[in-house]
């Protein structure tokens, strides 16, 4: 860029400075090959040859020349230009002058000080005055230092230069011409600073937005140097005839846009600027193992209390650069902050544009691609490549769809989720308030995120699938606050979602495979299981540890292919598995833990919980009978593991053993009936008096028969008052629901309202139905005590009639405290249990 | 195959019913009268096992056992257009060919000679099944087959099978009216011996209401034969729906039974359906409209009873299923069960568990229907004893003039006297005494007087 022309001008320019300095040759040699590197900083410096300030230009030549060879430029000249580096194009405009000023507090600040108190224009003539500055003026308005406007000494640029240079006018300018130099010295403050801005930001790692922003920046100061070089032009070339040429008022109103435009952009970019404390912390260099370790773990939900602790002190993206999202909405709440001005709409407006085109691009690919290409996290959707689709089959929480593409800003993906997701999720910022970086939605935007989001997670799992997710479209140009652009995410969303659900519901064959978990978890074909039954029942009473499972998978095989069950329905995915812990005792512990269902996934993974019961566990586990634990299991491959997630599934099991308990106490009373029915128990009695014998054998059948009304009517309820009912209300709205989170939602609507009013989410209630039902199996149990007691006759009728009276004291105690129950929670929170009230009402002990 | 049922159909009468039923669950699973599946019978959700078993040409043969003293009934069969359904193996006539003149002792005394015949029949049978569940019997108890053979092959069936279920559908005389055969109260009080001791439920079809019903449905004065028996069929495929159409309940027989029979004497079951239309029964009246509340409703009519009783005012419901058919809506059946009980419509009895309850099952999808929704009744009924008791007092008359007694004397239960008979009322008498117990709170309120402290838990 520079380099082609460097062998020219110094020649010229050294042979200038030969001859009105009378440098020495050997001076000039070792000046000419360093100014080859430091001219373009220095040109302006030494570019002006006014007789006052030869002595100042050989002072501040002699500064650069020790800097320069103190530092050794003069062997790699270009290479240790850090601005170079760092932004090439800096290398064209002047780099804020602080070098040169920090040379001269540190090095010669007394000689310097002296000399501004040398440079006295008092006594001067206006004309002559007013020339000397417009000239100073012209190169402070691009920021460099002159004679009369100088660097104020407390300038903060020292420190940092994007707060820009102050400058200070000369004391013994004349004040009428000082103060209209005042009111013109923010400009230069502005321009230095964002020059500052620009250099700062265009370098790699501050994100797309921000490169644009400065792209903009930089068009707009570039007009401001075109300005300057016009106004430098009209103040060198002669004045035409019969005019006054460049005075000092006349430059006002040429310079007024510019002011008005640099302080509007001044209040912009300092607004992107952080404190300088916070900016300044960058110690993540350091901790970078771990903080990516804990990253990690807080994406995976078990930051726990290490998270919490962390949180308090500052999130690990707490103190990020400002970049993404928040610039622009930045940029867009200062445009309406100061919406009043005509200016700044114009001039905001295009700015807004130029820099939300790399971000509506990252959306747009998002959205229509399910591509994330966001290397600096400036969108507000995050990826979590630690979740890939294979974690599904084994993790009980919906990992995938929950957590592996989340909103930066932890808004819940379902609308009605109330709780946000905490785990990193950055802090507000303590200044603006506003999220740092990518988690900043910009506000327009608000109301789409979420449909970005999805129709990106559609597209996603369409691709995972390994289906062809279409051809992209044409890139975006300009801003997004329109309606073309909101017309495009909602068509992307729109497209995504019926792929998607197509997907889900033809290729996928999503309502057959709901059939077949609810034939086989809901037993609504159970004929298959009665004979499962039958054939396993004497497995079923043993306790679980001393069952083969794959015994009975055999058994369950056997049942389910009766040549009657038909074919198809899925029946090579179900899998049975023991559970780990009784249904009531787990529901109870979950239910006492969370409060409610809604967290099942998590509690039975969680650790803590696990140990601290683990003993207990172990002495359930040996007590744990087959029928307790068995349970089914349900082989679900991506992507219809989005549906049938773990969640649900669990959900589904639930169900399951809740109708498997009653189904095997249901088999067992009929067992006891059919005992009961043998000759030893109907004998025919010789008189018709009531006998001791008779009357107790009237007790336990009437006993039996009450059980096994109870029995069979929660069974009722629970199937054509509850399942079907609201299976046949999740098969209508599948038939035309729209969105697949729709879908989702509608599903697990379907089973906790299911579970809700099987009576299984209220700890209360699982109780005394968990020992009304125990009760009921227990006497079932003892069928065979009974039915030899009856084949006794008349013998041992006391034994006998404690016995039974424990039964059925314990039934008509536990069944009471169920009746009120449940007529409780009929008549509050459950109105579902109405009809089983009304189904158990005249089941009750007589008094 | 699981579950399954063996039907028994004895004497005149039950081959009647039987080969109407076969026919109708038949064209309910759409098998043809040859026994190949038709079709359009691709629908499924179906268990055809219940009743049939496959053949290796995959011909559906019925599990069906037919036995009768005299050819012409069987006959008809075998020259009917289901001939070619049924195995021939099952098939029992005598080969003289005589019948059993009406007489309980004579069919009693021809089962003793031709039980190798018949257990050949039924073993083979019952090996063939995976898990038996029941038998099915059908019979009349008036006559001398269906009561005579009837009552020996209970009691063989019990010896033999004691764990299996034994379902009777036995049709009672009408005795409202004279008979042509005058020995029936003999007959039919033998026969309800063995009914009590050895069946374990007895759905109780009296020919008086059946013919009641088919005047008042049917508009026929003197219905056929057809047309009682497919009364008597409809209401025998309907109790097994829920068997063949397995949905989330009452997929057994035993989990039916069990819950309508608390007490295992008390197992004679009356039964009523709603409504009876020309797709079921031959010139059957329209029926207007079918809402769960009105079959509900009308099936505790005493009118739409297959069985006639005249009951006390103490009497009342043991228990009750209803077997609902149809697309219904399982709020509508919590509503009709809410207003039946607001209004008392069913009076049950005190001291038990004393609820409704109701099967939802599908329809055949090879019937089409032109109402929406049928019903079955199957309710234990205290005032089955009144038949009961009719069946005593005309056995009384009969038996106070020694009439008739010469007949049954020739055969080997009675050469040594009379107490079988004696025997015979005795036990139903006990039966009725018991319904009648079973109809006051005090029936199972005994309390033994030294635990009083653990009667006061149960108060």
């Amino acid at each position: 860029m520079t380099t082609p022309y460097t062998p020219l001008r110094p020649t010229s320019r050294a042979a200038r400075r030969h001859k009105t300095l009378g440098l020495s040759a050997k001076q000039l040699n070792k000046v000419t090959s360093t100014l080859s590197s430091a001219r373009r900083g220095l040109r302006e410096v030494i570019g002006h040859d006014d007789d006052e300030e030869e002595e100042e230009e050989e002072e501040v030549l002699e500064e650069m020349r020790d800097r320069v060879g103190g530092l050794g430029w003069a062997e790699t000249s270009f290479a240790a230009e850090p601005s170079f580096l760092q932004a090439p194009l800096n290398s064209r405009v002047p780099p804020p002058p602080a070098a040169a000023f920090d040379a001269a507090t540190n090095g010669k600040g007394k000689s310097r000080a002296s000399l501004d108190g040398e440079v006295n224009v008092r006594g001067i003539s206006l004309e002559l005055q007013e020339a000397m500055v417009l000239e100073d003026l012209l190169f402070v308005m691009l920021g460099i230092e002159g004679s009369l406007i100088r660097y104020s000494p407390d300038s903060p640029h020292v420190d940092d230069p994007l707060a820009g240079a102050v400058f200070v006018c000369n004391d013994t300018l004349d004040p009428s011409m000082r103060d209209l130099i005042t009111r013109l010295l923010p400009i230069a403050t502005h321009y230095t600073a964002l020059e500052a801005f620009i250099a700062a930001k265009s370098i790699e790692g501050c994100g797309f937005v921000n490169h644009a922003l400065c792209g903009a920046l930089r068009s707009v100061l570039q007009e401001h140097v075109t300005l300057v070089t016009r106004l430098e032009h009209a103040f060198l070339s002669p004045p035409r005839p019969g005019e006054p040429g460049l005075t000092l008022h006349a430059l006002m109103p040429h310079l007024d846009p510019s002011a008005r435009t640099l302080a509007l952009l001044y209040t912009l970019t300092s607004s992107l600027l952080l404190d300088p404390a916070g900016a300044e912390t960058s110690s993540e260099d350091e901790s970078d193992v771990d903080s990516e370790e804990e990253r990690r773990n807080a994406e995976l939900g078990l930051g726990g209390i290490g998270n919490v602790i962390k949180g308090l002190g500052g999130g690990p993206e707490e103190d990020g650069e400002v970049l993404g999202g928040e610039v622009i909405t930045t940029v867009w709440d200062c445009m309406r902050r100061m919406a009043g001005d005509p200016l700044t709409p114009a001039l905001l407006n295009p700015l807004l544009a130029r820099l939300s085109t790399p971000y509506a691009r990252t959306l747009l690919l998002w959205a229509e691609s399910g591509l994330l290409a966001d290397p600096h996290n400036e969108f507000f959707v995050r990826s979590q490549p630690y979740l890939a689709p294979s974690f599904l089959e084994r993790d009980y929480t919906d990992e995938y769809w929950d957590r592996r593409y989340t909103l930066r800003d932890g808004t819940p993906t379902e609308p009605g989720q109330k709780e946000r997701m905490t785990t990193g999720v950055p802090l507000p910022r303590g200044s603006t308030g506003r999220l740092p970086g990518g988690a900043c939605v910009p506000e327009f935007l608000d109301r789409w995120k979420r449909k970005v989001l999805l129709a990106g997670k559609y597209v996603n799992v369409i691709r995972e699938c390994g289906r062809d997710v279409g051809t992209r479209r044409e890139d975006w140009e300009g801003g997004m606050d329109c309606e073309p652009f909101y017309k495009r995410i909602e068509d992307a969303y729109q497209h995504a979602n019926r792929t998607l659900l197509t997907l889900l519901v033809q290729d996928q064959q999503l309502i057959p495979r709901l059939r077949s978990l609810k034939r086989y978890f809901f037993l609504s074909q159970s004929g298959f299981f009665s004979h499962f039954l039958d054939l396993s029942m004497s497995d079923l009473r043993k306790p679980s540890r001393s069952v083969s499972l794959p015994k009975l998978q055999a058994l369950l095989e056997v049942a389910m292919n009766l040549p009657d069950e038909g074919i198809g329905g899925f029946r090579e995915d179900i899998k049975l598995t023991m559970a780990r812990e009784g249904l009531y005792d787990w529901l109870l512990k979950v239910v006492a833990v969370s409060g409610d269902l809604g967290s099942i996934g998590h509690s039975s993974t969680a650790p803590s919980e696990r140990d601290k019961d683990k003993d207990k566990d172990k002495k359930d586990k040996r007590d744990l009978l087959t029928m307790d634990a068995l349970t089914l299991d349900y082989t679900v491959t991506f992507p219809l593991s989005l549906v049938i997630s773990r969640k649900t599934l669990l959900r589904y099991q639930l169900l399951f053993r809740f109708l498997l308990h009653l189904k095997v106490t249901e088999h067992a009373l009929l067992g006891m009936w059919t005992d009961q029915s043998q000759p030893v128990w109907p004998i025919p009695l010789p008189t018709l008096e009531v006998s001791e014998h008779e009357a107790w054998r009237r007790r336990v059948f009437n006993l039996r028969a009450r059980m096994l009304a109870f029995v069979q009517q929660v069974m009722a309820y629970a199937t054509t008052e509850v399942l079907e009912p609201n299976w046949r209300k999740l098969e209508t709205s599948l038939e035309k629901v729209s969105t697949v989170d729709q879908l989702l939602k509608d599903h697990v609507d379907f089973l906790d309202t299911c579970l809700k009013e099987c009576m299984l989410t209220s700890s209360k209630l699982l109780k005394v139905y968990s020992r009304l039902l125990l009760t009921c199996s227990t006497f079932a149990n003892y069928s065979s005590n009974f039915n030899k007691w009856a084949a006794k006759g008349e013998q041992d009728m006391q034994k006998r009639w404690e016995f039974f009276q424990k039964f059925e004291a314990n039934y008509n105690h536990s069944f009471q405290v169920c009746m009120d129950c449940l007529q409780f929670y009929a008549s509050s929170e459950n109105t579902a249990l109405l009809s089983l009230v009304v189904r158990l009402g005249s089941n009750g002990a007589r008094t | 195959m699981p579950r399954e049922i063996i039907t028994v159909q004895i004497g005149q009468c039950g081959n009647q019913m039987g080969s109407v039923f076969w026919q109708r669950l038949c064209a309910e699973h759409g098998i043809s009268k040859d026994g190949t599946l038709e079709e359009w019978a691709t629908e499924g959700g179906d268990r055809k096992d219940v009743f049939f078993y496959q053949a290796d040409d995959e011909h559906y043969i019925p599990r069906a056992i037919l036995m009768d003293l005299e050819p012409r009934v069987i006959n008809n069969i075998l020259t009917g257009p289901y001939a070619s359904l049924y195995n021939p193996e099952n098939i029992y006539t005598s080969k003289d060919g005589s019948g059993a003149g009406n007489n309980w002792a004579q069919g009693h005394q021809s089962g003793e000679k031709i039980y190798e015949d018949i257990f050949e029949m039924m073993d083979r049978e019952a090996e063939g099944s995976d898990s038996l569940e029941a038998f099915m019997v059908m019979h009349s108890i008036a006559g001398g087959t269906g009561s005579g053979l009837g009552s020996f092959v209970l009691e063989r069936l019990n010896d033999k099978y004691p764990k299996k279920l034994v379902q009777t559908y036995s049709v009672f005389p009408n005795n409202e009216e004279l008979s042509d055969v005058v020995v029936q109260p003999y007959n039919s009080i033998l026969t309800l011996k063995r009914l009590v001791n050895h069946a374990d439920s007895v759905v109780v079809l009296d020919n008086a209401a059946l013919t009641r019903i088919a005047g008042d449905r049917l508009n026929a004065n003197f219905p056929s034969y057809d047309q009682t028996n497919q009364i008597v069929s409809t209401v025998m495929s309907a109790s097994t729906t829920t068997l063949r159409y397995p949905g989330y309940m009452n997929n057994d027989l035993v989990g039916i039974i069990a819950s309508l029979i608390p007490t295992p004497r008390c197992h004679f079951l009356m039964s009523s359906y709603t409504p009876f239309t020309s797709e079921n029964v031959d010139k059957a009246k329209s029926i207007r409209k079918t809402t769960v509340l009105d079959v509900m409703r009308r099936l505790l009519q005493p009118k739409n009873r297959l069985v006639s009783t005249v009951p006390s005012k103490d009497s009342c419901y043991i228990s009750i299923l209803n077997i609902i058919q149809g697309d219904v809506d399982p709020t509508d059946v919590h509503q009709s069960l809410l207003r039946i009980r607001e209004r008392q419509l069913a009076n049950f009895i005190p001291w038990g568990p004393a609820s409704i309850q109701v099967a939802l099952a599908k329809k055949s999808p090879y019937i089409s229907s032109s109402h929406r929704v049928s019903g079955l009744m199957l309710a234990n009924h205290t005032s089955i004893a009144s038949l009961f008791r009719r069946t005593l007092d005309q056995y009384d008359r009969l038996r106070k003039r020694n009439a008739f007694l010469e007949q049954y004397k020739k055969f080997k239960t009675f050469e040594n006297g009379l107490e079988e008979f004696d025997d015979s009322r005795a036990v139903v008498e006990e039966l009725v005494q018991e319904y009648k117990a079973c109809e006051s709170a005090d029936y199972i309120s005994y309390v033994r007087i030294s635990s009083v402290q653990v009667g006061d838990a149960f108060c």
